[in-house]
């Protein structure tokens, strides 16, 4: 039924969370499972060439961090984990990347702002070719 | 396996496309997960599919427009508890009233759902209860997870489906190298395209014969001759005239970008059959039959490019040109009895080079035709009956094939409502010069032959007997029509 998910990661309590159904989901139809995780637009404050450096860095070492164990969890449930890393605008990316791939499932986590997904759903009043193009699943 | 998944599923089923997939979903979900699965449906009954501000008298009551969802919704679930057992998941559904994303909500939290599926969109405006607000309030308040189903990013595009290797003619080519093409090599649409292979104009035999100058011209004395009409056929096949000047000008065109569905919908509403495919600069790049949308439709993963364009006829003209429809190819076509499941149709038509089948009752008789074009017509009403029918094909569905088979042979639909009434059988012994002014006369392009008992025999087609008296100089002598 879903033959290629993608897990919308930043490392949060939420994301762990859709992480793990999307894991027990990927075992269950066999399916391709990806991770994506945004690096946020760099902060204002970076004056620097060296700070937004700095920050890149934090944010890679930050997202591997998390990502290692992602790995670990889903080579446990014997479902190979594809990660990738982005930088932009996080709503945008997210609906790039699942266009791009052709992904079937988008998992995210349930969040206290439900602005993120609100924009990854879409309303009709938007055009289609901004909205996600494949079923998601919000996880609680 | 042991489910520490979700347990208790719950699908919002209003009777749209993308509700019927969300059920598909919460069934495998069910099935591969050992869930137990609700299905809800909620009418909301302040809105009413017909928006009527004023009446024309301006009194009255409304209550008489309103749609009756409770039927409806009802029709809706006994097709669901069919599906659900087709499957082998039992599921429980319930009806509820209210504001569509409370009563979801409201269910979710009563029966303790733990992933509650639904559609982003439900019915087309002005029927719509789930807009993609509701999906949003929903998946806001919903205490359990929420899955928003969007039909696949496979989404399939004419580009997918479109042959890559149109017939085309400059404007200048003379007509009789068009009548040609059209006539001998079988071409059934002709793609006029200038130097910048844009798209100018289209011909077809049919568009040719009707649309332009040859028959329109006629008046209703000649068309009552026969023997008249194809003289000037034969003088019209030959005369100084070039494509750009019998093509239809500025023909439909369908954007390879476009959706599947859209196009076929487009299609149908405007009994087109074939269309150019251009790019976004406009540019012919292809064209979309409806023999691959039907197989696109039937599921058919023949992917070889298919019998579009029947083989070329002989090109050597008959030694003794025929008069009579008996004398001419009778091409044979499969019978089928009026009570066959649409599968199988569906099957036979595609089996056969003039894509028809021909419907005859118990005792053998001629009862109506139908066409690959009638086959496709009858997708809204597989939508609206046989939703298993319908978006098993365009779903990666979990049906096996037998059971897929089994439930066609149940289902509703059979030849008899999908077949054309027959109106119009030659037999062996009709001239073909009368065959040919029937088929003028009423733009038919297949005439079915039968015997005397009115028993098939087969059918002819416009384009062979055109070739074989204006090619072969057949003209009729002596018959009266």
């Amino acid at each position: 039924m879903f033959e290629k998910i993608l897990v919308a990661y930043d490392g949060s309590a939420g994301a762990k969370r859709a992480l793990d159904v999307a894991i027990k989901l990927a075992a269950l139809f066999r399916a391709e499972l990806w991770t994506l995780s945004v690096e946020e637009r760099l902060p204002h404050y970076a004056a620097t060439i060296d700070e937004v450096q700095e920050e890149q860095t934090f944010a890679k070492h930050y997202f591997q961090e998390s990502l290692s164990m992602a790995y670990l969890r889903a080579m446990h449930a014997g479902v190979e984990l594809k990660s990738e890393i982005r930088a932009g605008e996080v709503v945008r990316t997210i609906i790039e990347f699942t266009r791009e791939g052709n992904f079937d499932l988008l998992v995210v986590g349930a969040s206290r702002h439900s602005k993120a997904w609100a924009m990854l759903l879409g309303t009709t009043a938007e055009k289609v070719n901004e909205q996600t193009p494949c079923t998601i699943l919000i996880v609680r | 396996m042991e489910n520490t998944l979700y347990r208790r599923l719950l699908v919002a089923l209003d009777g749209s496309p993308l509700s019927w997939q969300a059920l598909q979903v919460g069934l495998q979900m069910a099935q591969s997960l050992g869930a137990t699965l609700h299905v809800v449906s909620v009418i909301e009954g302040s809105k009413a599919p017909l928006k009527v501000d004023t009446l024309p008298d301006g009194t009255g009551s409304l209550s008489g427009l309103r749609w009756d969802w409770a039927t409806y919704l009802g029709k809706t679930q006994a097709l669901a508890l069919a599906q659900a057992e087709l499957a082998g998941v039992s599921i429980e559904t319930s009806i509820r009233e209210g504001y569509v994303s409370s009563a979801l909500v409201a269910t979710a939290r009563e029966n303790e759902s733990d992933l509650l599926i639904l559609g982003a969109t439900g019915h087309d405006r002005p029927w719509s209860l789930t807009t993609g607000e509701t999906a949003l309030r929903v998946a806001n308040e919903a205490p359990c997870a929420v899955m928003i189903v969007r039909p696949a990013t496979s989404i399939r595009h004419v580009r997918d489906l479109m042959s890559r290797e149109p017939a085309t003619v400059a404007p200048e080519t003379p007509l009789p190298e068009v009548f040609s093409r059209l006539v001998k090599q079988g071409v059934k649409l002709l793609i006029v395209v200038n130097e910048q292979q844009k798209v100018v104009g289209v011909i077809t035999l049919g568009s040719l014969l009707t649309h332009n100058h040859a028959y329109r011209r006629l008046d209703l004395q000649h068309v009552a001759n026969a023997d008249l009409l194809l003289e000037y056929l034969r003088q019209f096949f030959k005369a100084e005239k070039m494509a750009k000047e019998v093509m239809i000008k500025q023909p439909h065109v369908v954007k390879d970008d476009v959706s599947v569905e859209q196009a076929v919908h487009w299609m149908i509403s405007h009994h087109v059959t074939r269309m150019p495919v251009v790019n976004a600069a406009s540019m012919l790049v292809g064209v979309l039959d409806q023999e691959s949308l039907l197989r696109y439709y039937s599921g058919f993963s023949d992917t070889s490019d298919g019998p579009d364009m029947p083989p070329a006829l002989k090109d050597v003209p008959p030694a003794a040109p025929p008069r009579t429809v008996g004398e001419a190819t009778i091409e044979r076509v499969p019978l089928v009895a009026l009570e066959t499941p649409l599968l199988e149709i569906l099957q036979q038509v595609q089996s056969t080079r003039l894509r028809r089948v021909i419907v005859i009752n118990q005792s053998g008789r001629v009862q109506g035709v139908i066409a690959d074009r009638d086959i496709l017509a009858s997708r809204g009403l597989m939508n609206r009956r046989n939703p298993v029918l319908a978006f098993a094909g365009r779903f990666s569905l979990y049906f096996s094939e037998e059971v897929f088979r089994r439930r066609l042979s149940s289902g509703p639909l059979t030849a008899q409502q999908v077949m054309r009434p027959h109106l119009y059988a030659v037999t062996p012994s009709t001239s073909i010069a009368e065959a040919v002014r029937l088929m003028l006369a009423h733009q038919i392009k297949h005439l079915v032959v039968v015997d005397e008992q009115r028993k098939p025999l087969g059918m002819v087609n416009r384009q062979q007997l055109l070739r074989s008296f204006v090619e072969g100089g057949a003209l009729p002598g002596g018959e009266n029509s």
